[in-house]
């Protein structure tokens, strides 16, 4: 089984974060170690967002804040180490329910951004899913979502995040 | 309730002028996104005390809608106190 999840935002929409507006937002929709590895960094908020949300439609619920007919944000943690190292997901609480419901046993999620757009692809597979083309698939599908904001003239294909 | 505060708020999220966000003020889908309405949600949390259902707030079309949201949960919360 695989589920394919999407999402795309624009990056200077999270300006808000920074100000006193934001802070409730931040410290809700992101995690602790998520929160140390962003920071208020406009880029680094929009892919992690971005990659939650991706993750929560390829888990085939709506992203929310607590516990009720979605996923809540926290569920879903998305780390990388570095930039431009794909990005590792890590779920818990009902994000793991419904991964566990759906027999996937993990999720691969790439993410890319243009100097204006933040995009995500999120991958959920199950065990009989040989990974190793997965990887390639989630790739190419990431350069092919590019591909398209390039057409419609949305600034793809820009520096890989 | 005084939304002002919230207002003041609200707009920074919405990346409009305070002056634009009056009542009628329609949020149009391409700015009311589940972006907006996580911090909005967030927002209404911190300045109010109170939980929204995102399945409401979803529904709401214009800042009118979104403030008489709030009043209508404070006042089924009012009881519990």
């Amino acid at each position: 089984m695989v589920t394919v999840g999407i999402d795309l935002q624009r990056i200077e929409r999270f300006r808000f974060v920074r100000t006193e507006a934001g802070n409730a937002f931040w410290r809700r929709v992101y995690t602790a170690r998520e929160r140390l590895a962003v920071g208020t960094d406009l880029l680094q908020l929009a892919l992690c967002f971005a990659g939650k949300e991706a993750v929560s439609k390829a888990l085939g619920a709506g992203l929310v804040l607590q516990r009720s007919h979605g996923v809540p944000c926290a569920d879903i943690e998305i780390l990388s180490r570095f930039a431009g190292e794909q990005p590792a997901v890590f779920l818990s609480g009902r994000a793991r329910e419904i991964a566990t419901g759906l027999g996937l046993s993990g999720i691969l999620l790439e993410w890319r951004h243009s100097p204006t757009l933040a995009y995500a692809v999120a991958i959920g597979v199950d065990s009989a899913v040989d990974p190793a083309g997965i990887e390639r698939w989630i790739r190419e599908t990431v350069e092919l979502v590019g591909g398209w904001l390039e057409g419609l003239h949305l600034g793809g294909k820009g520096p890989r995040g | 309730m005084d939304p002002r505060a919230f207002l003041v708020k609200l707009a920074a999220v919405m990346q409009v002028d305070l002056d634009e966000l009056r009542e009628e003020f329609e949020l149009d889908p391409d700015r009311w996104d589940s972006l907006a309405q996580l911090a909005t949600i967030a927002l209404i949390d911190e300045e109010f005390g109170i939980t929204v259902p995102a399945e409401s707030l979803t529904q709401c079309t214009t800042v009118g809608a979104v403030l008489e949201l709030i009043s209508q949960s404070i006042e089924q919360k009012a009881p519990e106190r």
